[in-house]
């Protein structure tokens, strides 16, 4: 079968020497939302830039729809691409920017009008159609990009952090709209983001990135639940590492030797031998607070409260770890009892819901 | 404290300023108005009159001072002006354009460029006209004073032009690319009509500088004078106001020339600080 898009081995070195992207795989099948995460850095922008053309990759492939496009320019590539500050063209009404691409392409005055018609209409433009692009608020220049780069047609959308503009509020809202949009267009997005909770919340699938390499690829669930390596268990969700080795594995359970006594958690298909250093990622979800007088053993650790806050239905406790490391565990508030307020406490988890990554 | 301590001093330096810039062109502004045609430059005035305006148009009855030599030379002047003008906005764009990427040994050609500001024009003139007689070369105020002027004024034009595009946000330019719009077309629709106030004032500089050329235009224009030239020729037999009356009109000119440049300005600008608030937004 074609993918949409594919990348193989992409790779690329700035002419300074920086290695911004390396070795870099990834099949999006049609329709996707695709959502590449990282610190600031790691080589989004980059990886988003060669496949939309404006930078020369140094090693690899990118095909579209089965088609080579490495070595084509930009404006023969079947992708648009949404610029974080959206750079409308300020010199035109939104009407002319969205009708551009069209225009220059030749299309039929008629025709034109038709789709230039149906994008104001399904973006919600038709206050503005007629006042320029820098009088517009944020969401609108937003949606104005965005109907500029639909109205061609594109097989695939890239849209570089089109969110980081916005403020918080309106960055829920149009969220929502934009993943609205992809579903009912149905056409291909890949979307940069350096803020987890955007990439779990819009993607179908979501690429982690570390220094140029894709880290892990998985859908937010397993994302989430599964780190693959240390650096995703650090990036993404709210886990607690205890570092140690591999003493065995059993049925898909690995059991770490660690400074607290032993660890068990799931090794998630991935190959562990004896002794090898390892970390146990445990999700903050994942705890579960008792008594300190409940008797220690594996899957168990003494933690003592520092403090409390109190957020409707859950109460947040700031807990500090033996090691001095300190924690951050939300509990439902009919679970919480004064007795923890200050002092000692035990938390215990489930070992298929904790997960052994390799070290770094 | 040190502010209103140096509040008369620069009072006074401005006022100073001003004095010396408007105050020669108030005394030939006052001088072109005195009667003819008998009498050198008298001052203060004791006949107001417009004789030596209408002398310069021909208007008046032959007498003994000869009508300004300077119906062909203003010609050639305008001409030569607004070629150099249209040659060295063209080629500032363009490699301005071409600075915009780092190249090899682009900071070497850089200071060359711009060194062609500080050469002294006296010598580059001389210099031009040796060559062409070597080359053997006729030399015309259209041939060789306009390499000279072009040379000239393109660094001028280079600068303002980088300056421009040194605060161009390229991501218009690869929007447009993105939408399957080619480089040139996207050159034409998108960055040209963003970068216009950066030409119009590359205009204006070379137009200007090219204008009132004297030292590089001296030795290279061959027998047809250029105005500046021309002028400075009528000064070494003797001077009539009406000498003072063209300086009025030609003044008068350039200010007329900077009225054209601050509408055409003003209507762009408007359009710029449409984009000053969408970068203000984001
Ligand atoms: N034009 C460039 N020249 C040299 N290095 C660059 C250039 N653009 C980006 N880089 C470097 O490449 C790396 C990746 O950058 P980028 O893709 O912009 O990261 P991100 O979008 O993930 O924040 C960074 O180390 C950055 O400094
Ligand atoms: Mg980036």
């Amino acid at each position: 079968m074609t993918y949409d898009l594919e990348l193989v081995q992409l790779g690329k070195t700035f002419p300074n020497g920086t290695p911004a992207v390396v070795a870099f795989d990834l099949r999006v099948e049609k329709g996707e939302f695709v959502s590449f995460v990282g610190p600031s850095g790691c080589g989004k922008t980059t990886t988003l830039r060669m496949i939309a053309g404006f930078e020369a990759s140094t090693s690899g492939d990118i095909l579209i729809r089965g088609r080579n496009v490495s070595d084509l320019p930009p404006e023969r590539r079947p992708t648009s691409t949404i610029f974080q500050n959206f750079a409308l063209f300020p010199h035109m009404t939104v009407r002319q920017n969205i009708e551009y691409g069209l225009r220059v392409r030749g299309v039929a005055a008629p025709e034109r009008k038709r789709r230039v018609d149906a994008m104001i209409d399904r973006l919600e433009l038709g206050d503005v159609a007629d006042q320029r692009a820098p009088g517009l608020s944020g969401g609108q220049r937003q949606r104005v990009a965005l109907a500029r780069g639909l109205v061609v047609e594109p097989d695939i959308l890239l849209l570089d952090e089109p969110l980081g503009a916005l403020d918080a509020n309106l960055r829920k809202s149009i969220q929502h709209q934009l993943k609205q949009l992809q579903r009912t267009i149905g056409i291909t997005f890949v979307f940069v983001t350096h803020a987890q909770s955007e990439a779990l919340t819009l993607s179908d699938r979501v690429v982690v990135m570390n220094r140029g390499r894709s880290e892990q690829i998985s859908d937010p669930y397993e994302l989430y639940t599964r780190p693959r390596s240390a650096f995703v268990a650090r990036f993404i969700g709210r886990n607690t590492l205890l570092a140690g080795s591999v003493a065995g594995v059993e049925d898909g359970i690995a059991t770490l030797t660690t400074a607290f006594g032993p660890m068990r958690g799931a090794t998630n298909g991935a190959v562990f031998t004896s002794g090898t250093a390892a970390l146990l990622s445990i999700p903050s979800e994942a705890f579960e607070i008792t008594a300190a007088t409940a008797a220690a053993g594996p899957e168990r650790l003494r933690g003592r409260v520092l403090g409390r806050t109190i957020l409707g239905t859950a109460v947040r406790l700031r807990i500090a770890l033996p090691d001095g490391q300190e924690i951050l565990i939300e509990t439902h508030r009919d679970q919480f009892t004064g007795e923890w307020s200050e002092g000692e406490v035990m938390l215990t988890w489930q070992p298929p819901d904790a997960t052994v990554v390799a070290a770094d | 404290m040190i502010r209103s301590a140096l509040r008369w001093p620069l009072a006074a330096f401005t006022g100073l300023f001003l004095f010396f810039l408007y105050a020669p062109f108030g005394v030939l502004g006052i001088l072109s108005f005195q009667s003819g045609p008998e009498g050198g430059p008298q001052f203060p005035i004791i006949h107001w009159s417009t004789y030596w305006y209408r002398h310069l148009f021909g208007l008046t009855p032959p007498s003994r001072v000869a009508p300004l030599p300077i119906g062909d030379a203003l010609v050639r002047s305008l001409t030569l002006a607004f070629l150099t003008m249209v040659t060295a906005t063209v080629l500032g764009v363009i490699s301005a354009q071409a600075f915009r990427e780092k190249f090899r040994f682009s900071g070497v050609v850089f200071y060359l460029i711009v060194l062609g500001m500080i050469v002294p024009g006296v010598l580059v003139g001389l210099g031009t006209a040796l060559l062409a007689n070597h080359l053997g070369v006729a030399r015309h105020w259209w041939s060789t004073s306009f390499v000279t002027h072009v040379v000239y004024t393109f660094p001028f034009a280079f600068l303002v032009m980088l300056a421009i595009f040194n605060r161009f946000d390229r991501s218009v330019e690869e929007a447009s690319w993105s939408l399957g719009v080619s480089p040139f077309r996207t050159f034409n629709k998108v960055t040209l009509p963003l970068i216009f106030p950066g030409v119009l004032s590359a205009m204006l500089f070379a137009f200007t500088l090219s204008y009132d050329e004297f030292p590089r235009t001296l030795f290279t224009a061959g027998g047809a004078q250029t105005l500046p030239l021309a002028i400075y020729g009528t000064f070494s037999i003797e001077i009539h106001p009406n000498i003072f009356a063209f300086g009025v009109l030609t003044t008068l000119f350039s200010f007329a020339l900077l009225a054209v440049y601050g509408l055409l300005m003003a209507l762009s600008v408007r359009r710029a600080r449409r984009v000053a608030i969408q970068e203000d937004v984001r």
